[in-house]
């Protein structure tokens, strides 16, 4: 009897679960089935809208969306600035962690600056976006992808800086010691020794890096208008000026969710100590 | 812990001095652009606080912060608390676990401008996913659809719903839930969408936590009491209360800066019911190039984010210690 009840509740869990999980791949789905109809079609559609039983698909939307010059410049745009944000990135931010996970500070204190970066992130993009549109129209930056690299580093920043003080402060300190007893220099130990072993990390968070920058949008939206337009803007000004046409929706959208989405399955395993900054582990 | 050494300030200071230069000084400068009317082409006139003052004067300005309030709290608790939910029952024993686990995190990476527009489909009033599963009902005849439907119209909720006669010769009533076009379902929508996207963010964080929990720990319980939920409440709750704070702060702060999915979604409407403070202090901007009031909007925003931070801030710095 006990047996018999836990089993049933075992089935019962199991059957939430996969509720639960096919609610939330649902409008992935959708779009996937979105993308494949004709524009009669797109809503006229009802129910689940499952190919050729529901509607005849066709390729047409993802072929014209992939063939429009303006999709392909900006998926240019969003991978230069993604890799261009993660190398400043890494050149910034690496040698930092590591200079608050192996140097002390008194004043201030290791923590402290630690916790400074670390306050960075609260800060709401609105609050530095007209001052930093300023700033860039000034600097005759404006609509460069420079600029975005630039803003995109800002914000990644901090959180480089503490996954990677994380990263550095696991690593075991006696390696790095032998080194410098046989003459190494500090630099080279950084370089050669600690950035190597901490190598999964680095690759982890610069993952991370990519997918938020593909994602921003409001620093896109003020500074990249047409020559540094992104996906995320791409897809807000089609929107704006021929309309919601549905059935290109679908593609654009997973064209520009795609990425970033699975990049982070790829980090999936430093995804918690990344969201977290590094405090919980994963 | 290395020798002392000049070489920890070159390696420190480039990205100090990157945050100083980008974070800092446009912070500093916007709280000063925050008391001035600044007009392109003329000279900024210093205002004092007006612009402040204009905010609580303005009544699209108010029911913004009103919104924004009521949408961080509505939707964080409902994240943290589905978040919880699921850590607490993917970590038990069950097939496919991996595959639903993944599956579930796959939202929250998915880019935010993208996932409104897609949900934009999805709640389209007439044929869109939500909509169009909703059952339908079959009537003798037209006539009697037709009263259905007047009386879905005088029920609570602003539902609507057609009447049509179906290709077999059946009449039919469906009900249409107005998604957008109506003030309380807008925002209701964009809560929905904020908590398909972030619940996999607690959820994430939750379980980590959760597998962190030393097995010792439950053993003890278990021989005082059977009752699953005791166990939850004495011992995984207590356990787990320094990951509930950060990931409160952490959700707090990035749900008061919502912007893409207002932007995306409803465009800030119907009649404004979805203009979050974010999306209120751009629209200064874009509509009117009203510099200084968008920088004291966000300024208060700023504000108000770091109280909150303030009350948990202690907390904080202990648990990154």
């Amino acid at each position: 009897m006990m047996l018999k009840r836990r089993r049933f509740s075992k089935v019962c869990f199991f059957i939430l679960a996969l509720w639960i999980a096919l609610v939330m791949v649902m409008p992935f789905y959708w779009a996937l089935s979105l993308s494949f109809r004709m524009p009669k079609d797109s809503l006229a559609v009802t129910g689940l809208g499952i190919p050729f039983l529901h509607f005849e698909p066709t390729i047409e939307n993802w072929r014209h969306e992939l063939r429009t010059s303006e999709t392909q410049q900006a998926l240019v745009n969003s991978l230069v600035i993604a890799i261009g944000t993660a190398i400043a990135v890494t050149v910034l931010g690496t040698p930092a962690a590591y200079a608050l996970a192996r140097f002390r500070f008194r004043r201030p204190k290791n923590e402290d600056i630690s916790f400074w970066f670390l306050s960075q992130r609260v800060l709401p993009p609105i609050a530095t976006a007209l001052p930093f549109y300023i700033l860039i129209v000034k600097m005759g930056l404006h609509d460069t992808r420079l600029a975005l690299i630039m803003l995109n580093t800002t914000f990644n920043l901090p959180f480089v800086i503490v996954i990677m003080r994380q990263a550095f402060l696991e690593l075991p300190i006696e390696l790095e010691e032998a080194a410098l007893v046989d003459g190494a220099s500090h630099l080279g130990v950084f370089l050669q020794i600690s950035l190597r072993l901490a190598a999964p990390s680095l690759a982890a968070s610069i993952l991370i890096v990519i997918a938020f920058t593909w994602n921003e949008f409001l620093f896109g939206l003020l500074i990249g208008d047409v020559n540094a337009r992104v996906v995320p803007v791409h897809m807000a000004a089609a929107v704006g000026t021929r309309g919601p046409e549905y059935w290109y929706i679908a593609p654009r959208s997973l064209i520009a969710i795609l990425p970033p989405v699975v990049l982070a399955l790829l980090a999936q395993r430093y995804i918690v100590r990344g969201l977290t900054l590094g405090a919980v582990k994963g | 812990m290395h020798q002392d050494n000049r070489i920890k300030l070159a390696l420190l200071l480039p990205a100090v001095l990157w945050v100083l230069c980008f974070t800092i000084f446009p912070l500093v400068y916007g709280v000063g652009l925050s008391f001035f009317n600044v007009k392109i082409g003329r000279p900024d006139t210093f205002v004092g606080f007006e612009n402040y003052v204009h905010f609580f004067k303005d009544d699209v300005g108010r029911k913004s912060a009103l919104i924004t309030l009521i949408f961080v709290c509505v939707s964080v608790t409902v994240q943290m608390i589905v978040g919880m939910g699921l850590a607490v029952l993917l970590s038990r024993d069950m097939p496919l676990r991996g595959t639903l686990r993944t599956t579930i995190t796959m939202p929250l990476f998915a880019t935010p401008v993208a996932v409104g527009y897609l949900f934009l489909t999805i709640f389209y009033e007439k044929g869109g996913l939500v909509n169009g599963l909703l059952p339908q009902f079959t009537a003798s005849s037209l006539e009697e659809a037709q009263q259905m439907v007047e009386w879905v119209k005088s029920l609570p909720g602003e539902l609507r719903g057609t009447a049509y006669m179906h290709e077999d010769g059946t009449a039919r009533m469906k009900v249409i839930l107005p998604w957008l076009s109506r003030p309380r379902w807008a925002l209701a929508s964009i809560i929905l969408v904020d908590i398909w996207q972030w619940t996999p963010f607690c959820f994430l964080i939750f379980l980590a936590s959760l597998q962190g929990i030393p097995r010792e720990s439950y053993e003890a319980a278990m021989l005082e009491t059977k009752s699953g939920w005791q166990v939850f409440r004495h011992v995984t709750l207590p356990m787990m209360q320094p990951t509930i704070i950060l990931v409160l702060l952490l959700r707090l702060t990035e749900a008061f800066k919502v912007f893409d999915i207002p932007y995306t979604l409803t465009g800030g409407g119907p009649a404004n019911a979805t203009k979050m403070l974010s999306f209120y202090a751009y629209e200064a901007w874009r509509e009117a190039r009203n510099i200084g009031y968008t920088c004291s909007v966000a300024v208060m925003l700023f504000i108000t984010v770091l109280i909150a931070l303030m009350i948990l801030f202690k907390r904080t710095r202990q648990i990154y210690e």
